[in-house]
């Protein structure tokens, strides 16, 4: 009986250990058999293409500010609006300043064109122009004119000028060749003591004989007023605002040019 | 052979015999005969009848076992079947993804190195560019000076142009009275030889020869040296 049942074990276990390895055997081919292949062990090389470098030039020429051009610059452009104006009279020759108001008219003073049989009018480049007529206000020394062809440059205008600002006197004193004199505002006179029914501008610019009829410019360009005169007292330069300037022209108008002799 | 084939009852000690059965509950061949008045030996020895019954049960036994066995086996490989189709299945999936990742990256590098040599083109350009505005800088520094160089001597010589046309006024303002003095003067010279009154004649030449005199003092003044 024992023998039998060993038997009966022995072939038992047989079997048993014939299941095992057939298990072992297909648990290793479904493990194994359906494997797909490995990846790389590696991943693959980025290759990164080269790029130039930015010349240190570039950088250097951005950096760099454009130049201003002379023709652009604010000097180059009142340089421009300026003219000398020559008043040929029965006493010989006189000289002025003036500034084109438009392509055709320019601003001046009337003392500049009093008394004038012949006007004559020169930009700074040395281009003549010829007056055709003339005018003078008749309450404030201010005179128009008009010339036979286009100037260069019209100026423009700004009424509201105050006191401490710096300007600049631009005009030919003593017949000379256009100067910049550059200031400021010191007040705003009442001006019947200096000649002018109205606001009068007084200026630390330095001022000549030639400057009368001379924009004053602002740090801008503008024109703020119209050189006229020197307190002598002071020294100071005078010159008439804007806003006087159309006061008093609105008011009086304007009349022909006086004739030589006539005061 | 046995119609019954079941598990043993439950464990009862009272009632288990030696093989493990209970004694009334125990199933009997049809062979198996009760022994006469065997009460004590039944107890402690077996019979070969009943030693090939075990065998036959064990035997079953056995069967059952490798029945259960063989179903776990066919299931585990079944399963196993299963899951290398569906690995192998995702691995080749897997496989055309990354064959596509690979075509799309090796398209990229291409647009990469096209871009790539087009910016070096650009700044190859730059460079270039940046070398000649720079010279155009220099140069056009250069010009600004000589411009103003020239626009400073275009002012001298309009000045002088001014001042010339000033002096050329002045001149033809003295030039124009001693014409006048002269045609007065010979106007003079006519009435006195057709012996006319020369009163008026001479005012009018000695006023005139004298304002021309004035001016030419007054442009000497201004221009002393002529």
């Amino acid at each position: 009986m024992l023998h039998a049942a060993l038997t009966h074990l022995a072939s038992a276990r047989r079997v048993g250990l014939f299941l095992a390895g057939f298990t072992l055997v297909i648990a290793l081919e479904a493990g194994c058999g359906g494997l797909a292949s490995a990846p790389p062990s590696q991943p693959p090389e980025v290759v990164r293409p080269a790029v130039h470098r930015l010349n240190p030039q570039v950088d250097q020429v951005a950096a760099t500010p454009v130049p201003q051009l002379i023709s652009n610059s604010l000097r180059r452009k009142a340089e421009e609006m300026v003219v000398r104006v020559r008043n040929i009279n029965c006493e010989g020759i006189a000289t002025g300043s003036g500034f084109a108001l438009d392509p055709h008219t320019l601003l001046t003073n009337r003392h500049v064109l009093a008394g004038a049989s012949q006007l004559e009018v020169s930009t700074w480049d040395g281009h003549d122009y010829q007056v055709s007529t003339a005018e003078v206000g008749a309450l404030v020394d201010l005179g128009i004119a008009t010339v036979d062809g286009a100037l260069p440059r019209a100026a423009s205008t700004y009424a509201e000028p105050s006191a401490g600002e710096g300007v600049t006197v631009v005009g030919f004193p003593l017949g000379g060749p256009l100067t910049f004199s550059s200031g400021r505002i010191v007040d705003f006179v009442d001006g019947v003591s200096l000649g002018v029914p109205g606001k009068v501008m007084r200026l630390t610019a330095n001022v000549e004989p030639g400057n009368s009829g001379g924009p004053v410019l602002d740090r801008r360009g503008r024109v703020v007023g119209i050189v006229y005169a020197i307190e002598l007292a002071t020294g100071y330069g005078l010159a008439i605002p804007l806003d006087t300037l159309r006061t008093l022209t609105r008011a009086g108008g304007f009349q022909g040019v006086p004739a030589c002799g006539s005061g | 052979m046995s119609d019954y084939v079941g598990p043993p009852p439950e464990d009862d000690a009272e009632t288990r015999t030696e093989t493990g059965w209970p004694s009334a509950a125990r199933p009997r061949s049809q062979d198996e005969k009760e022994p006469p008045n065997s009460g004590a030996a039944n107890e402690t020895a077996v019979s070969p009848s009943s030693r090939g019954i075990r065998r036959r049960l064990r035997l079953r036994l056995a069967t059952l076992v490798l029945c259960v066995l063989l179903t776990i086996l066919i299931g585990v490989a079944g399963w196993g079947l299963y899951a290398m189709h569906v690995n192998e299945q995702r691995a080749v999936s897997w496989q055309h993804r990354a064959q596509k990742l690979q075509a799309n990256a090796a398209q990229l590098q291409s647009l990469l190195d096209a871009r790539t040599r087009l910016l070096n083109q650009r700044i190859d350009q730059m460079d270039r560019l940046a070398r000649k505005l720079k010279l155009a800088q220099v140069a056009l520094g250069q010009s600004q000076g000589d411009v103003s160089s020239l626009e400073e001597r275009q002012r001298q010589l309009a000045n002088e142009k001014a001042q010339l046309q000033d002096q050329q006024r002045l001149l033809d303002k003295v030039a124009g009275g001693y014409v006048t003095c002269k045609q007065d003067l010979i106007q003079l010279l006519s009435d006195f030889a057709n012996s006319y009154d020369t009163t008026s004649s001479y005012d009018t030449a000695n006023t005139d020869c004298t304002n021309a005199d004035a001016s030419l003092q007054s442009y000497l003044g201004a221009y002393p040296n002529g």
